[in-house]
């Protein structure tokens, strides 16, 4: 091992109880989207680069959902690689089957523990911690290293990564992205499904729950259409081979950490039907009833077709009609590329983890560089309870990602794949 | 002055009177009083400055505040029958104005109509017993009996703070005989109504992100299985008295006229509307709770517990949804052959020219509460025009011979007309 790297892993031992503050305090400062204000939480991460003497800028398209942004130039001519993060976070889901308060942060049984926790402070907070460490050896590195912790990733809405991308392109493109979104560190995703988010809304006249007879149920209709949007979960699928193979080669990992049907799932298309909400009063016949749908695509897998598809379903019933939210073209990177094998090595050494480059089920940011040409993967600790009561980090396993990334991105920027 | 006089001298005052009504029945529809969220006071008040008007005394019995429900009562000038008047001030809510082509809130007259959320279920009706009461007390040197108006909140969503706690508290409201002005079509008399079954479906499950459908079963999708199976209790088979049988079945044509075509089917059977549902929190999160409110009509008959053991039945196939009972009442009805239904019959001959049928109701009221207390209970009022759907209104004609009917009716139960 080398002298730098050498020394960026004793700033990372060094740093070790103030790092799970960080978490902790990140996690104490609620942040979740809707609504999306994410001041408190950027603030936290904000103070960490503040006291290191770390410069950044708050962009800010919109004053409640701040993207904390900043680029450290090497010493020499290299490579340019970005780092981003998300500072929003699902809602809390089911407080009352919580055994904590969902935002209490705390630090017990060596997990740390709350709401978006895993999904994703724990990876934010983790890549502003190893920006401010490669900034301590700016003097020594090559390239270009560009921090982007950003808001308003969980609705894919537009005043996060998105409008970084459209308006600080030149900054925050670079020549290759690495993300920290929960997975598992025995795996680096270099593809992501793509949601499809469609809403279906129903309107009958309505009329007195009594009169059953006078209008068609908007809640029964709902209903009907729900059992019979199921049948796109069998749509034939052709996967690219690059593709195939990576989910075949990591079926049993994908089914050890995502549970026993993940593997299947990867090439499949998946519905969720996120919202279903229909009705006033009990002793009314609902004339209104809406459902949002999320579907995700595999690859090779066109949003157009699935739009066509649903189209069809939904015109069977006359009373509904249907509105595409959000549509995204399945993207993936080159399983092959430099940022894995460093990956694959640095986990290896760190943490005596076997690393396999597989797709993700979930989307991230990293798509939108992908969509734009640029290699993105995204590595980082387990998912734990994701959405989910009781979401917790490992900070053992957190720990092992927090080298593997801090390592990864200096040898990217040192050249260290070259040699 | 004969009962003949009188009658004349009744219908002279409603024929004189009738801009006033009319007038006043666009006030009360001027004062929302949607339920939920339930806050009558403003309606309420329009009813208290009428009777404060003609020198009616009148208590306000208001368990919550918000939601103030008036007694009114006279005795005549010896012993007789206590017939009680029941409206209520409350309506169901409007969440569609903007497919209303007129202000719901408006009271506006157009085409010999009064439109508004509530005219028609059920401020006509209330307007027209307050007015009814009133013409009666001027007779009231004259009259037997006791005669006692009530108007009360909180029916829409299921009395507890209306003509229920009322009954409770104030047992003077019970009567012997309860007339109200429900909506349902002036060639009918209810005697009687269908139950009701509020059931919720809840179903939970860990929920998790939209992505990992496998993670965890979806509380929405097997709320629409519960949903789909759960039409099955439109099929229970109804065994039925028969002598409501044949009361249903002899009006079956003029129950489908006034209630749309199927109504005397449905009448018969059980049916179940699945009114509200609510799940999940964000389109890309697998929901972990998804709750169904049911809404099961029992017909004249039959149980709740029939429908509520099937339904129990088909949501134990799913192991993560259980059933909770929000409310209930029997089907409940009262004697077809009770004087009141005479004297509705006689009174409407007599100002519309046709015999009414007698049968029994979709839609519950409040008159089921006087039933279940052992108080026969009969409902006249207008037709049902688009109750709880846009464009909800009032024919003023026919809300004119309603008025005639029921003040004649209440005249002539009063006076122990065909009394054994």
């Amino acid at each position: 091992m080398t002298d730098i790297r050498r020394r960026l892993l004793s700033m990372i031992d060094a740093d070790r109880d103030a790092l799970l503050e960080l978490l902790s305090r990140l996690v104490r400062a609620p942040s979740p989207n809707p609504p999306g204000d994410t001041r408190a939480a950027a603030g936290v991460l904000a103070g960490w680069l503040d006291a290191r003497g770390v410069a950044y800028r708050m962009v800010a398209c919109n004053p409640t959902m701040p993207n904390l942004l900043g680029s450290i130039e090497g010493a020499r001519a290299g490579p340019h690689l970005v780092l981003n993060g998300h500072i929003d976070t699902f809602p809390p889901v089911a407080r009352e089957r919580w055994r904590d308060d969902p935002f209490s942060g705390r630090i017990l049984d060596d997990k740390v523990w709350g709401t978006g926790c895993s999904d994703m402070k724990q990876g934010t907070a983790c890549l502003v911690a190893v920006y401010a460490w490669l900034h301590a050896l700016k003097g020594e590195i090559g390239g270009r290293l560009t921090l982007t912790a950003v808001s308003d990733e969980e609705t894919f809405g537009p005043n996060g990564a998105r409008y970084l991308l459209e308006h600080h392109g030149s900054e925050v493109l670079g020549d290759c992205l690495l993300n920290a979104e929960p997975g598992a560190p025995t795996t680096v995703r270099f593809a992501e499904k793509a949601p499809l988010w469609i809403g279906i809304d129903i309107a009958t006249i309505g009329a007195h729950g009594a009169y059953p007879h006078k209008n068609p149920s908007a809640t029964r209709i709902a209903a009907a259409l729900i059992e019979d949007l199921a049948t796109i979960e069998d749509t034939d699928v052709q996967l690219p081979p690059a593709v195939a193979r990576a989910i075949a080669d990591g079926a049993a990992e994908i089914d050890r950490i995502h549970l026993p049907g993940a593997a299947a799932n990867m090439g499949r298309v998946t519905l969720n039907i996120g919202t279903w909400n229909g009705g006033t009063l009990v002793n009314m016949l609902p004339g209104r009833c809406t459902i949002e749908a999320d579907i995700r695509l595999p690859w090779g897998v066109s949003p157009c077709l699935m739009v066509a598809k649903v189209g069809e379903i939904v015109a069977r019933y006359p009373h509904a009609s249907m509105r595409v939210i959000s549509s995204q073209t399945p993207e993936w990177s080159d399983p092959h590329h430099i940022m894995v094998d460093l990956i694959r090595r640095n986990a290896r050494e760190v943490a005596g983890v076997n690393v396999r480059p597989i797709p993700s089920l979930a989307g991230t940011d990293a798509r939108l560089w992908r969509q734009r040409g640029i290699p993105a993967f995204t590595y980082g600790t387990t998912a734990t309870n994701v959405a989910m009561p009781d979401e917790h980090t490992d900070i053992n396993e957190w720990l092992g990602v927090v080298k593997t990334h801090a390592l990864s991105a200096l040898d990217f920027l040192s050249g260290e794949a070259t040699k | 002055m004969s009962l003949q006089a009188e009658r004349e001298q009744l219908l002279t005052w409603i024929d004189q009177e009738r801009d006033e009504l009319v007038n006043f029945l666009a006030r009360f529809v001027r004062s929302p009083s949607p339920n939920p969220p339930g806050d009558t006071r403003n309606a309420t008040a329009a009813l208290l400055e009428w009777l404060a008007k003609v020198g009616l005394p009148a208590r306000t019995i208001a368990p919550r505040p918000e939601m103030p429900n008036i007694v009114a009562s006279f005795k005549g000038t010896r012993p007789g029958r206590h017939l009680v008047l029941n409206g209520h001030i409350d309506v169901f809510p409007c969440n569609d104005a903007d497919r209303w082509t007129r202000d719901p809130w408006g009271g506006q007259m157009a085409d010999g109509r009064i439109y508004g959320r509530g005219v028609s279920d059920m401020k006509n009706g209330t307007v027209a017993l307050l007015f009814a009461f009133g013409w009666l007390a001027k007779l009231k040197d004259r009259l037997p009996g006791r005669l006692t108006f009530t108007a009360v909140s909180d029916e829409e969503t299921g009395g507890t703070w209306g003509a229920k706690y009322l009954l409770d508290h104030h047992p003077e409201v019970l009567g012997e005989c309860l007339l109200s002005a429900e909506p349902g079509g002036p060639t009918t008399i209810r005697f009687g109504e269908k139950g009701i079954l509020r059931a919720a479906v809840i179903i939970e499950t860990s929920g998790c992100h939209g992505a990992y459908t496998h993670k965890s079963a979806s509380a929405t999708r097997v709320a629409a299985r519960i949903a789909t199976e759960l039409a099955a209790v439109d099929d229970l088979a109804v065994t039925m008295d028969g002598a409501v049988e044949r009361a249903l079945d002899e009006a079956a044509e003029e129950i489908d006229r006034i209630h749309v075509a199927g109504a005397a089917t449905v009448i018969k059977r059980f049916t179940l509307n699945i009114g509200v549902v609510r799940g999940g929190v964000k389109v890309n999160m697998l929901p972990g709770t998804c709750r169904l409110e049911c809404d099961v009509r029992i017909p004249i008959g039959e149980s709740v517990e029939r429908a509520l053991s099937l339904m129990r039945t088909i949501v134990a196939r799913h192991s993560q949804a259980r059933l909770e009972v929000m409310g209930f009442t029997e089907p409940n009805w009262s004697d077809p052959g009770h004087p009141m239904v005479q004297h509705l019959r006689d009174a409407s001959v007599r100002v519309r020219g046709f015999r009414p049928f007698a049968i029994t109701s979709l839609g519950a009221s409040d008159a089921r509460l006087w039933r279940m207390q052992g108080v026969p209970a009969f409902t006249y009022g207008t037709t049902a025009t688009n109750v709880a759907m846009p464009d909800e209104h009032t024919d003023v004609e026919e809300w004119i011979g309603v008025v005639k009917t029921l003040t004649l009716a209440a005249h002539a139960y009063l006076n122990g007309e065909g009394a054994a």
